[in-house]
């Protein structure tokens, strides 16, 4: 499918610091790169999980 | 010698008692005797069929497809299905949340069945079934292998589940100190068929983890062991509901007018179970797919056929069994049971069966005798199922 599945995509370049590449090479803004669409999704979850029980808890009237 | 004269004649009353109960009740031409006397007929005949020239005599299974629907469905998604037993037996047992002990003794003899109809299929599917007791009498253990724990694990959960119904057998044979003595046993083996259960209905997943390149990366992952133990939980909730909904309209003489009140109380405790653990379940699926990168797998008809899985049979049914909680509304829970299950059988057949070996032209599809010999289980477990409701105090315990 022109993806690999099960990869670890790394949070930047792979080339290590102090081998001539400078810091701004780093793209920390990369939202897939850096698993902040992973930490997104799961607070939003914990909000939304909260959301849900709260919304169970309190029965309404009946239809 | 006063005491063996005793046990004797016991044990004539208990038999000449059973002898009585087999006798037929009730009236024979049902629509539901019509339709399934001749399934259960012609798949008898095909079983001597495949039991004579073989497996590959009747179906479609080849070296290429080992897996058809008689593992797809009856093994693997009747094993989901049955997952009830264990969560409301937890619910009851170990939470103590006695509003569902009147549907404990139904639930566990649905699981019971299910294992021993669906998972005692496996002997149909097997080239050569008379191996099935390797696994349990030392021959070629192969404990390195997950059917090692699955193979152990269905045949002591069968016995957990048997010991857990045995009080209702008691009861029905009128043995009340065997009766009061294997009730003490109940909590021992609940609480063992828990640990059972969430390590074989996680290990049914975990027979899939050296199937990896043969699975479509949209149902493969790492987490699937983790996928089918959370989605067995709503799968039993929602199976509970559904077969619920039947009994109550099949066997209502059965009950008293405060289980009708209790039922509705019960149902909606029920959804709201499933309304979270679907919540649950849908978000391991999004982290799973953000995690891997599945992006670009959702372009094309796969990817459609999983959003329609995904969103159609897992989060349009949470969302279905949220409002109803909230709304007391039975109709909209029986409903969103019912496409809860639909995502559930569709997502074990896709794992097994439709999405295994997505990249060939030439696919397995089931015979028509496979098909008829599925019905044909799942005909007799429900013959077997009312017989016993029928007889025993099931429903009308108290």
């Amino acid at each position: 499918m022109g993806l690999q599945v099960d990869s670890y995509p790394h949070a930047g370049t792979q080339q290590r610091i102090g081998e001539g590449v400078e810091m701004e090479f780093y793209s920390y803004l990369n939202i897939f790169e850096t698993k902040g669409l992973e930490y997104l999704l799961l607070i939003s979850f914990l909000v939304l999980f909260l959301l849900l029980i709260r919304y169970l808890a309190v029965p309404g009237k009946k239809d | 010698m006063n005491n063996t004269a005793v046990v004797t004649g016991e044990f004539n009353r208990v038999v000449r008692f059973a002898w009585q109960e087999l006798k037929p009740r009730g009236k024979w031409l049902t629509p539901f005797n019509v339709i399934s006397i001749p399934i259960i007929l012609i798949g008898l005949v095909i079983l001597y069929f495949r039991f004579v020239y073989g497996i590959g005599f009747v179906t479609n299974l080849n070296q290429y497809y080992p897996l058809g629907i008689w593992i797809g469905f009856d093994v693997v998604t009747g094993v989901a299905l049955a997952g009830g037993a264990y969560v409301i037996t937890f619910v009851v047992y170990v939470m103590r949340m006695d509003k569902y002990h009147s549907i404990v003794r139904v639930t566990v003899l649905n699981g019971l069945l299910a294992y021993v109809f669906y998972a005692g299929a496996l002997t149909l599917d097997l080239g050569r079934p008379w191996h099935i007791v390797n696994p349990i009498i030392g021959n070629s253990f192969g404990y390195n292998s997950v059917l090692f724990l699955v193979s152990w694990h269905f045949l002591l959960y069968m016995l957990t589940m048997a010991l857990e119904f045995s009080p209702v057998v008691a009861e029905w044979a009128q043995l009340e100190k065997a009766r009061k003595f294997l009730a003490g046993l109940t909590l021992g083996a609940v609480i063992f068929g828990i640990t059972l259960s969430i390590l074989h209905q996680s290990g049914l997943g975990a027979l899939f983890l050296m199937a990896k390149p043969k699975i479509h990366p949209l149902w493969y992952s790492e987490f699937i062991p983790i996928m089918f133990f959370v989605s067995s939980v709503y799968a039993g909730l929602s199976m509970i509901i559904f077969e619920g909904t039947i009994s109550h309209k099949v066997f209502k003489d059965l009950l008293g007018g405060q289980d009708h009140h209790r039922y509705e109380e019960i149902v909606l405790g029920l959804g709201k179970g499933a309304a979270i653990t679907m919540f649950v379940y849908y978000f391991f699926q999004a982290l799973i797919f953000v995690h891997e990168q599945r992006w670009q797998l959702i372009t094309d008809a796969w990817g459609y056929w999983y959003l329609f899985e995904i969103i159609g049979l897992v989060l349009v049914p949470c969302f279905m069994f949220a409002y109803a909680v909230r709304n007391r509304n039975l109709g909209i829970i029986k409903v969103a049971s019912v496409l809860a299950l639909l995502g559930i059988i569709l997502n074990r057949l896709n794992v097994t069966v439709i999405a295994y070996r997505w990249y060939d032209i030439d696919k397995y599809y089931p015979s028509w005798q496979e098909i008829v010999v599925t019905l044909m289980v799942v005909s007799i477990e429900i013959w077997v199922f009312r017989w016993i409701v029928t007889r025993m105090p099931v429903l009308s315990k108290e």
